[in-house]
């Protein structure tokens, strides 16, 4: 493969590092696997504590109800686990979703076919997602900026679609594809499911998925190495659209209408089940399989106060809790 | 005046990993005077000027400060006992005026809680007044002249009582006539009995200011004497050490062929730059810190913009707009530091080494993991990194395995050119010779190598064509046969003027 096979060193110099190195990189991997385990263990010790307090947590179909409630959030901070891996932030999400609702009810009540009009939504997303990479990318903006101007933007658009009014009246026998049930299990479960499978895969196996870790790494690292960081960001901030337009897909389905003001708010949420999935808001750590539990995690608590009758004031401190403690602990341990 | 020297260090020893950077070193500064310091980059000046201003611990040895031995745990420390630094890249905060900047660190003294603005423009007025500059103290710094940022900081660095103020390179930024309204600031200061230490690579400088001057080389106090007594000769002779100059390689009479031409390069720190690199040939890039050498990399790799001039690769003439460009040229890149441009440190050793390679290691944009682990493999086995696991994070590689990833990543690109940009520094003796040999075997095989190098022994050692750089500009261009330490120092430091082919 290369003219390189020899070199006339000594393999002798090297060997004291290496010793150094295996004791160094055990403590690291124990520490790894404590992390991804802690959090398991945190969803079970949290699921445990909940099914003992309330009998009907563990029934099925209140675990279904839990993954429907968890799935929404889930779309959407898969997207957004890519956006933080490049040490980014998007925070119009949760506007995308709206307007990507608004944008697939006026096709529909317009009779736009259902797969066309499912391809035009995504399409939006994905437009409005790349806007953001290019705001970031070509002028520079800080992402916290540039987001949290087009979080503006595409929520004014959302309401102007429709003079601030809900567009009704969709077929509910059509929008069954999306969110009626296989079986027991809801289609948006479903949905979720699958497009996290996708996402791992494209955080693990594809170069969109190198590129992200990477850029979140040492972004100049990565240019110096003939990357086009700019081209990778606006792919990342485009897929982020994406999934937003995605999960407003599911949540007008759900509906069977369309809210101007749907998904506000929701940038936090999955932000937040990004971070308690151990994505590290300065870049370049990230697991899908975190994300998936961080969603579950919030889902299951939201549900479990529910059950216990705790009013939904509290579950705002509850689920803040939560987020501090796992980015404490996450904190600590890169510290050491 | 007092009899007890201001400073006196004794004995300062430090190591770092990998290096000793300060032997047993002496130094001691008498109240009034201006004492240069000078030396190679590397030499020790620099890790002496933070040991006394707190920043790093020695590891054996005494500091007496007027008499009095102290330890300083930190720079704040430094400053109670009245030591005062002034460091290359200034340090004030743009946004914030003058008299606030002044008064930064030092809030306390113009009342607790509400701030008494008047007595904080008042000290700041006097401050400056010792400077003797006058200013608008409402004016953010920001947009002040680096020269008169500078005055700002040593009325900053006064107000803290300062009786030792050292100047770490207070010159290499300011046009001459600066340079000689600061020199009468810094007598003037000396006059009142500031102790002054003056650490600059422009040696011409020394004899205008400094009282006395000691020379420093690989952590060792060479000599030290009073100006008077001591000539430039002597000083770059000092410098330089006489006994490795033989160290040449031997050439190796390869058929040559110019692979890089550059013509009239301009960037914002570069001036006029033109030479020519050849296939089978190490050139190197000698000159001084701030000299333009990383910048003139930077730019010919398309990661710093390009004012004026052509790149031509293989006598074509081409639009290097971005890396990406360079990379598809066939240049590759090792920055200057590793840790912070060369390397992804949460990434394992695989995806740094793959980073350059995806277009040939990809399909569908689906890495092609079987390739991308068997050509890891190969070059950690021909570059012996230990350990040698290609998931292995590169953070908990030693720096010498480190800087071989880096190398793995671009042997990987099978690049005609490549630059390497201080590929020894922080590696150890062991590491830092199979890197040598590794660019030996580089430019046998016809690749051109173009090394960046502070360290005079290791650019006489390795290259075969020398250029040497000074201000932005290259002064001179030398074949390694002729070339000895003293030359090169002599044009680095600009006591030999440019020759005139240039």
């Amino acid at each position: 493969m290369s003219h390189f096979n020899k070199t006339a060193a000594d393999p002798e110099n090297l060997s004291q590092f290496s010793f150094l190195n295996k004791s160094k990189t055990f403590i690291n991997f124990a520490r790894q696997q404590l992390g991804k385990f802690g959090l398991v263990f945190t969803f079970f010790l949290l699921a445990a504590v909940i099914s003992v307090l309330s009998p009907y947590f563990l029934t099925v179909d209140n675990l279904i109800n839990v993954l429907m409630q968890a799935s929404i959030n889930l779309i959407i901070a898969l997207g957004m686990t890519f956006v933080i891996a490049t040490g980014g932030i998007d925070l119009s999400v949760g506007s995308i979703v709206g307007l990507a609702g608004m944008i697939m009810a006026k096709l529909l009540i317009s009779e736009v076919s259902l797969p066309l009009t499912l391809g035009i939504t995504l399409l939006c997303g994905v437009l409005m997602g790349a806007v953001n990479g290019i705001l970031i990318t070509r002028i520079g903006l800080p992402p916290f900026i540039a987001t949290l101007g087009t979080m503006s933007i595409y929520r004014g658009v959302s309401l102007i679609s429709n003079q601030g009014r809900p567009a009704y009246g969709l077929s509910s026998q059509m929008l069954k594809a999306i969110a009626g049930r296989i079986g027991p299990i809801p289609i948006p479960v479903v949905i979720a499911f699958i497009s996290a499978i996708i996402a791992f895969f494209v955080l693990m196996y594809t170069i969109i998925g190198e590129y992200t870790l990477a850029i979140g790494g040492n972004e100049e690292a990565v240019r110096l190495s003939g990357v086009p960081v700019a081209r990778y960001k606006t792919i990342v901030y485009s897929i982020s659209g994406l999934m937003s337009s995605l999960a407003g897909i599911v949540l007008t389905a759900r509906l069977t209408a369309a809210e101007p003001i749907a998904g506000t708010g929701y940038e936090l949420d999955a932000i937040a089940a990004a971070v308690i999935g151990g994505t590290s808001l300065s870049g370049g750590v990230a697991t899908i399989f975190g994300t998936v539990i961080g969603a579950l995690i919030m889902s299951v608590l939201r549900n479990g106060l529910n059950l216990l009758n705790i009013q939904s004031y509290y579950q705002l401190v509850a689920i803040g809790s939560v987020i501090v403690i796992a980015v404490t602990i996450d904190t600590l341990r890169r510290k050491k | 005046m007092n009899k007890v020297p201001l400073i006196e260090m004794q004995g300062i020893t430090k190591n770092f990993p990998g290096v000793t950077a300060l032997d047993n070193v002496d130094f001691d500064l008498k109240a009034g005077e201006i004492h240069a310091l000078v030396g190679e980059n590397g030499a020790g000046k620099s890790t002496l000027m933070r040991i006394l201003f707190g920043v790093h611990q020695p590891d054996a040895g005494k500091i007496l400060v007027k008499g009095q031995e102290v330890s300083i745990p930190d720079p704040s420390y430094a400053q109670k006992l009245g030591i005062s630094m002034v460091h290359q890249e200034l340090l004030l905060v743009p946004d914030m005026n003058v008299a606030q900047n002044i008064a930064l660190g030092r809030e306390t003294n113009f009342g607790s809680g509400f701030l008494n603005w008047r007595s904080i423009f008042k000290d700041a007025k006097e401050n400056l007044a010792r400077v003797g500059v006058e200013l608008d103290l409402k004016t953010p710094v920001g947009q002040l002249s680096v020269a008169q940022q500078q005055m700002i900081e040593i009325a900053k660095a006064l107000s803290w009582n300062a009786d030792v103020l050292v100047m770490d390179e207070p010159t290499s930024c300011l046009t001459p006539h600066e340079v000689d309204q600061l020199f009468v600031l810094l007598k003037n200061l000396a006059g009142q009995g500031v102790g002054i230490i003056f650490i600059t690579h422009r040696l011409e400088e020394i004899f205008e200011i400094a009282d006395r001057v000691t020379v420093y080389r690989d952590g060792c106090r060479i000599n030290s004497w009073p100006i008077k007594d001591v000539s430039m000769d002597k000083i770059i002779n000092a410098m330089v050490d006489r006994k490795i100059d033989d160290m040449h390689r031997k050439k190796i009479s390869n058929s040559k062929k110019e692979i890089l031409r550059v013509e009239g390069l301009c960037t914002h720190e570069l001036d006029r730059i033109s030479f020519s690199a050849y296939t089978g040939e190490i050139l190197g890039i000698a000159g001084l810190v701030g000299a333009g050498r990383s910048e003139l990399a930077r730019a010919v790799f398309g990661a710093d913009p390009i004012k004026k001039g052509t790149v031509f690769v293989n006598g074509t003439p081409v639009l290097i707009k971005s890396p990406k460009d360079a990379v598809l040229n066939g240049i590759g890149f090792l920055p200057e530091d590793r840790k912070v441009q060369g390397l992804v440190l949460s990434s394992s050793m695989e995806s740094n080494m793959a980073l350059c390679m995806y277009d040939r290691l990809s399909k569908f944009t689906v890495v092609k993991r079987k390739e991308r682990r068997n050509l890891t493999r190969h070059y950690i086995d021909s570059l012996k990194i230990t350990p040698p696991y290609p998931e292995r994070l590169v953070r908990f590689l030693s720096g010498g395995n480190q800087q071989k990833v880096v190398i793995g990543k671009w042997l990987a690109r099978n690049v005609e050119i490549i630059i390497f940009d201080e590929p020894t520094r922080g590696i150890d003796v062991g590491a830092k010779a199979e890197v040598h040999q590794l660019m030996i075997d580089l430019v046998e095989a016809g690749t051109c190598v173009i090394m960046i190098s502070s360290e005079l022994h290791e650019i006489l050692h390795v290259s075969d064509r020398i250029l040497v750089m000074r201000e932005g500009r290259i002064v001179a261009d030398l074949e390694n046969q002729k070339a000895k330490q003293k030359l090169i120092m002599e044009y680095a430091t600009g006591f030999k003027k440019q020759t005139e082919a240039l």
